[in-house]
């Protein structure tokens, strides 16, 4: 055999041994369209947290200054901070979508039990992420990639508190999505970029 | 070796037009990125792919050459991109340099062992055309537009590949 023939007959070989096409992004809507929509859904439970913040911090206050402590460092840095690891809101209750479609356009699916979006300095990875109900969230901090400095940052999702990740850490949402978040679009806010963070789409099953 | 006609170039004037030529050429798509992407990083390099495309859609001009060259082009750069920042992030793959990557794939069953070895140490040029052309199966003139050189390049670029090849497949057969 030739080398020709060789190289032709590896390729054949590797070709076979690929498996299926990977399928391509699915094409959202453009959110244009749907900003008044989505504005509305993000601004009522943002004011509900205020309204809940404001509560409590009058709370504080009247109780007097000194029973306010402040939180110990390793709590700011934990990658898995514990008093927030479950969803806040109501139980039974599923957290309501920011959108009906990603504002990224494109969203690509990911498999495995656990999904995890990686925030590189300048842009998360993926943008947008396709879930399932049964998957979990991960967040990595590589904000130190590329030879960054690189820092701690604040993601907020969903019902959960705010959770600190220091450089090079990570925290599960440790919970099937699908228990916590209602189906559509929910912006995962990472607090290094400025236009919020990435997008995760929980779509219906066998959609 | 595939013999199949260039395709016809179109005008993408939808989001529903752009989801079907997605889809249709998905399959190249895949292998490209399987091939060139880094280590687990496919999926990735496909999805940044697709996204900038969709969104310099407008820069799509198929009287330069098909949807399916102007999107590997794409992929191939993501691809280069990602290889590079895993590079410069210092990992393992990194240090081992952009060529290595084939060698560190777990090769499928009955796979020549010894000729992806070889591969994987060709210059990166004779690699992209090798992989491009026997592996992913794209036909002389594709690859050309591709790489943006000509056929004749792409010709004498798997010629001096596979000399190369040849020659060290000897030497290791013979020692």
């Amino acid at each position: 055999m030739n080398i020709n023939e060789r190289l032709e007959e590896a390729g054949q070989q590797w070709r076979a041994s690929q498996g299926p096409a990977l399928q391509p992004p699915s094409l959202g809507r453009p959110a244009g369209n749907a900003s008044l929509h989505r504005w509305g859904k993000v601004l009522a439970p943002v004011a509900a947290a205020a309204a809940a913040a404001g509560i409590v911090f009058g709370m504080v206050s009247l109780h007097g200054s000194t029973t306010a402590q402040p939180l110990p460092p390793t709590s700011m840095s934990s990658p898995t901070p514990s008093p927030a690891s479950t969803p806040s809101g109501t139980p039974g209750v599923l957290w309501p979508a920011d959108a009906d479609s990603p504002a990224a356009g494109m969203c690509g699916g990911a498999s495995g039990d656990v999904v995890t979006v990686v925030a590189y300095p300048g842009a998360p990875r993926p943008r947008c992420l396709t879930v399932t109900a049964n998957q979990r969230l991960q967040v990595v901090n590589r904000s130190n990639a590329d030879g960054q400095p690189g820092k701690p940052m604040t993601v907020t999702f969903a019902g959960f508190a705010p959770r600190v990740i220091p450089v090079g850490g990570s925290t599960l949402f440790d919970q099937a999505l699908g228990e916590y978040i209602a189906q559509g679009v929910h912006v995962l806010k990472i607090s290094v970029y400025p236009g919020g963070g990435a997008e995760v789409w929980l779509k219906p099953s066998g959609a | 070796m595939s013999t199949t006609a260039r395709e016809t170039p179109r005008r993408l004037s939808s989001m529903e037009e752009f989801s079907t030529e997605l889809h249709r050429v998905m399959p190249v798509v895949t292998r490209v990125a399987r091939r060139f992407a880094p280590e687990g990083e496919a999926e990735d390099s496909i999805q940044e792919a697709c996204l900038a495309a969709w969104r310099y859609r407008h820069r799509f001009n198929p009287d330069q050459g098909s949807f399916q060259t102007w999107l590997l082009k794409i992929l191939i750069n993501e691809s280069h991109k990602l290889a590079a920042r895993r590079q410069r992030n210092g990992s393992l793959f990194g240090r081992l340099t952009d060529r290595s990557h084939l060698a560190t794939r777990a090769l499928p069953e009955g796979a020549d062992g010894r000729l992806e070895a070889l591969i994987t140490r060709l210059p990166r040029r004779q690699r992209e055309v090798i992989g491009l052309h026997y592996f992913v199966d794209l036909p002389v003139q594709e690859v050309a537009d591709l790489l943006g050189i000509s056929a004749g390049t792409v010709k004498s670029t798997l010629s001096d590949a596979r000399r190369t090849i040849e020659v060290n497949l000897t030497r290791k057969e013979n020692s």
